[in-house]
């Protein structure tokens, strides 16, 4: 119902002909009777807007022949192709990284490490037993037979892990050949000497048999040394003269380095047995 | 819708859309770009729109692209000229029938359209509001709030005359 608080909006949804007939009807009769309201009641019926004569100006590119021709207008003709299309492909240059390779290389080493650390094993047990043999059956040497004081010396430090290790296998291993060790042996003569007096009496520095040595010699003749007296070739000697012909291999000695280092046996003062892995010492049970 | 019915289209609607547009964008070339570019969507998409929906159809896609023109160009030109104007104009009514036009291009390009869509075309609240993307109240809420800015502006200018 209109009235003095709403007829503005009534007075709008008359201009917007929005009402029915009987709500314009009620506007009226308002208007009738509130004079005063007239003038804003006829201002806002004036504010409406009449079509104009106002005409699109070229209908004919709107019909439907004039849109057929701009949809021909924009169809392709697939008969023009780029001729040098083959200078466009590019390839993303990827990097394959191949695993088989490094793997394959990985897998012959272990197998070639586990193959001669076996191998290297099973020799030195054999030679171990054959110097032990050598030992027990050549006689005792003096130290003083027809050897010359740097002689003694030599065979000393060549004896020294001898009695350090006291493994036989040891012995052989750290052995030094005679051209090289006369050189070292004089150099460090003193500290040699100094190690050999704690520990190793002077009547074990040779004692193998005369046919023992002269078969060593005769296998391995030691040009170098020409004053040596076949007296002073000791154990380390033939030892060495034997092993030679295991040295033609160097990934052989390769692998008995490798294998020294990570499986080092060593004696524990207590008498208790170590493997040591790296740096790792694990006890194992002692050998009897 | 058929081809004939498109092209009936064209006779009946193509003056009131380009009046409609015309109106907001006071630029006959862009007017008649945006005219052009609503029948082209139309006959395009032909086999959807229905001939009983074209007229609205029309509007809305014109209003739309309008209001997209409007804001990349941005060239409404809130002129200010009628307060000089009416002083040097002769009869009352067509001083004010020009100011009403003046005051028409005061509005914003919303308002404009929502009295444009009621008085040329006589939308209801419902129509004007499928066409500008609002709910009917909203359509009635900026319509008046549109005619009161208006009537104002007409109330001033009876008292300068």
């Amino acid at each position: 119902m209109i009235d003095q608080t709403n007829f503005e909006t009534w007075f709008l949804m008359y201009a917007d002909n929005e009402l029915s007939a009987a709500e314009k009807l009620q506007v009226d009769e308002f208007v009738h009777q509130h004079p005063s309201f007239k003038k804003q009641f006829d201002i806002i019926n004036q504010i409406k807007f009449k079509p104009t004569d106002i005409q699109f100006p070229d209908k004919s590119i709107l019909y439907s022949d004039q849109m057929e021709e701009a949809e021909m207008r924009f169809v392709p003709d697939e008969s023009i192709v780029f001729p040098g299309k083959e200078t466009l492909y590019r390839q993303v240059k990827t990097r394959k990284i191949s695993w088989h390779i490094p793997i394959g290389i990985a897998a012959s080493a272990i197998m070639l490490l586990g193959l001669f650390s076996l191998l290297n094993t099973q020799k030195e047990v054999q030679q171990s037993n054959g110097i032990s043999k050598v030992v027990k059956q050549s006689p005792i040497l003096n130290s003083t037979d027809s050897v010359e004081p740097i002689e003694q010396e030599i065979v000393q430090a060549r004896e020294v892990p001898v009695v350090n290790k006291k493994n036989d296998k040891v012995i052989v291993e750290n052995i030094l050949p005679i051209a090289i060790t006369e050189v070292i042996a004089t150099q460090s003569i003193d500290n040699i000497e100094t190690a050999a007096a704690e520990t190793l009496p002077q009547t074990v520095s040779s004692n193998f048999s005369p046919d023992a040595l002269k078969a060593a010699e005769l296998r391995n003749p030691v040009t170098s040394v020409p004053e040596v007296n076949p007296v002073a070739i000791n154990a380390a000697m033939i030892i060495e003269a034997s092993n030679r012909k295991d040295e033609h291999s160097k990934l052989r000695g390769i692998a008995r380095k490798i294998t020294r280092q990570l499986f080092r046996q060593e004696e524990q003062p207590e008498g208790t047995h170590y493997i040591q892995v790296a740096s790792f010492n694990i006890p194992v049970a002692n050998k009897k | 819708m058929t081809e004939q019915e498109y092209n009936i289209c064209v006779d009946e609607y193509a003056d009131r859309v380009y009046r409609f547009i015309l109106k907001n964008m006071q630029q006959p070339e862009d007017a008649q770009d945006v005219v052009q570019s609503a029948f082209e969507k139309m006959w395009k998409h032909r086999e959807e729109v229905k001939a009983e929906t074209a007229k609205s159809y029309l509007f809305t896609v014109a209003y739309h692209q309008m209001i997209d023109h409007i804001r990349k160009n941005k060239r409404v030109a809130l002129v200010d000229e009628f307060n000089d104007s009416a002083k040097v104009t002769g009869a009352k009514q067509s001083v004010l029938k020009k100011e009403l036009e003046n005051a028409l291009q005061q509005l914003t390009p919303l308002q404009k359209s929502l009295i444009l869509l009621k008085d040329y075309e006589g939308y209801s609240y419902d129509e004007i509001g499928q066409i500008t993307a609002l709910n009917a109240s909203q359509v009635k809420v900026y319509l008046h709030r549109a005619r009161t800015q208006l009537r104002a502006y007409l109330g001033k200018i009876e008292n300068l005359i």
